[in-house]
């Protein structure tokens, strides 16, 4: 079951070195700098890799991205686990 | 002529599968990942959504009729235009200008009509103006600007201008059927402008515009006009109207299937489809044939992708048929003893929404050869073999490359034979 989780790393270096347990079907789309953090959204194909754990966040639906299909998903993941 | 080991023709699906026709064993049916959903043209020739996991049969597939469907494999995409299918949301409307909704193929758009004269796309006047955006645009990256155009009238020209944080990009298009494009401001920082007019059903027309930044900016507002010319800013003559829809800025040299967005940037994931394990027996180990046939669509020949590719699960040992650097097909053939790559002589490359039957041929220790539809490109000499590792995998529009290289293709059919079908055969079947 694919999960779609939203990122913000510290620096380009602590994102690159998560980065590298994603698997080859795992989408990750750069959203470039925001408030000074590494801003990525990931939609694994599976469970997201535990090394990604610490940088997870939940901006209010649907923050600046989302993947085609899943803002409804995003919004429960949102209200079970954000708030 | 020999009977292909594994054909498909797009057709029966289920989510995460397309079958093949053969073998019927379910041996070769091809596995398909696509984690989002995704657009496509529908048999009613309309735009509508595709679940994720499913693969997409699209009816446009062949130069804007509805006909037989082709399986759409495109990369991942990103639409950053916010409201893409929402043309009222702010949007501001012109006082030369009046406006009305309409449908554009399944996109709700809307359709402005020049009430008085004398004003231009530059101007607040003359302009259909949205503040949805402030795109940030990276310094050194490519990205392709997309809109439908829709004749609701006699006119046949319009256009667009992106304001920028510096400068400003514009074009204006003539759908006229001659095609014509030219810029109507060029201040932004951009190179390397490429545009393109492809029809999309009855006085619909995808119009597009592919740019490289030579500086960071930021794409501000939007600006869509009835113009008097390619290259002009004024607002065509009063009376005229020309209908626009679907917005589209997106990361990449080539526009893509469109990305509905509403209030965030959103992503289409990619079409990753093939088929491993028990399909080793379709390819020969000794020789081969591999068969394709494709709507061309805008393409991407970055990191050579393929159209067909039989290789080993690691895209090192293959057999395929490749996009080259100039857009043309390349037979592929790597092996211990053989390292080939034999370009095409005609067509030299693609031109979008035309048909190609490719077919290509090879036997270790003996000759190499591809046809394009009917022609033949070139031949070459093998070196011995036989692979060492057992051909295992199928993949169709896409190298098995990690991430998977992947340019659109519309895919009609795809074949393999276990044996090197002559160079007679190789005619018979592409044509």
């Amino acid at each position: 079951m694919a999960t779609f989780r939203k990122y913000d790393f510290p620096n380009q270096a602590t994102a690159d070195k998560a980065m590298q347990s994603l698997q080859p079907l795992d989408n990750a789309v750069p959203l470039g700098e925001i408030d000074g953090l590494v801003c990525y959204d990931i939609l694994f194909q599976d469970t997201p890799p535990a090394a990604f754990t610490p940088y997870i966040v939940w901006p209010a639906p649907l923050g600046v991205h989302s993947f085609l299909g899943w803002d409804e998903q995003y919004i429960k993941d949102y209200n079970e686990f954000g708030t | 002529m020999p009977t292909p080991s594994l054909l498909i023709v797009p057709a029966r699906f289920k989510s995460g599968k397309m079958y093949s026709q053969i073998p019927t064993s379910g041996a070769g049916d091809f596995t398909v990942t696509r984690a989002t959903t995704a657009t496509r043209f529908g048999p009613n020739g309309l735009i509508a959504s595709v679940a994720s996991g499913i693969p997409r049969l699209d009816y446009f597939a062949s130069g804007g009729v509805v006909g037989c469907p082709a399986l759409l494999v495109e990369p991942s995409g990103s639409n950053t235009f916010l409201y893409s299918t929402d043309t009222k949301t702010n949007w501001a409307l012109g006082a030369s200008l009046s406006s009305g909704a309409i449908d554009v193929i399944g996109v709700s758009g809307i359709n402005i009509t020049v009430v008085s004269g004398g004003s231009l796309i530059t101007q607040t006047a003359g302009r259909y103006l949205s503040t949805n955006n402030n795109v940030s645009l990276a310094s050194g990256s490519t990205y392709t600007f997309s809109f439908l155009m829709k004749k609701t009238g006699a006119h046949t020209i319009g256009g667009y201008r992106f304001a920028m944080s510096s400068g400003a990009i514009g074009a204006g298009f003539d759908v006229s059927g001659s095609f014509a494009s030219g810029e109507i401001t060029n201040t932004a920082p951009t190179t390397n402008r490429i545009r393109r007019v492809e029809q999309w059903g009855t006085d619909v027309y995808r119009c597009s515009e592919t740019f490289t930044m030579t500086a960071a900016a930021t794409a501000q507002t939007l600006a869509f006009a009835p113009l008097s010319g390619v290259t002009l800013t004024n607002n065509s003559a009063v009376g005229t109207s020309m209908g626009f829809a679907a917005p589209q800025l997106e990361l990449g040299p080539v526009p893509t299937s469109f990305i509905p967005t509403t209030t965030a940037a959103v992503t289409r994931n990619a079409d990753v489809i093939s088929v491993s394990g028990a399909v080793s027996g379709s390819i020969g180990q000794t020789e081969g044939t591999i068969y394709a046939e494709i709507v061309a669509q805008p393409y991407n020949n970055s990191s050579f992708p393929a159209i067909l590719q039989v290789d080993d699960g690691a895209d090192s040992q293959r057999f395929a048929l490749f996009l080259n650097a100039s857009g043309g097909v390349r037979l592929r053939l790597n092996s211990p003893n053989n390292n080939i790559a034999i370009d095409p002589t005609s067509p030299t490359s693609l031109i979008a929404g035309q048909t190609y039957k490719i077919a290509a041929a090879f036997a270790f220790g003996g000759t190499t050869a591809f046809y394009i539809n009917g022609v033949f490109q070139a031949s070459g000499s093998v070196a011995s073999g036989p692979f060492s590792s057992v051909l295992n995998r199928v993949n169709l529009g896409n190298r098995g490359a990690t991430p998977a290289v992947i340019s659109p293709f519309l895919i009609r059919a795809a074949a393999l034979y276990t044996t090197r079908l002559t160079n007679a055969q190789l005619a018979s079947l592409t044509t």
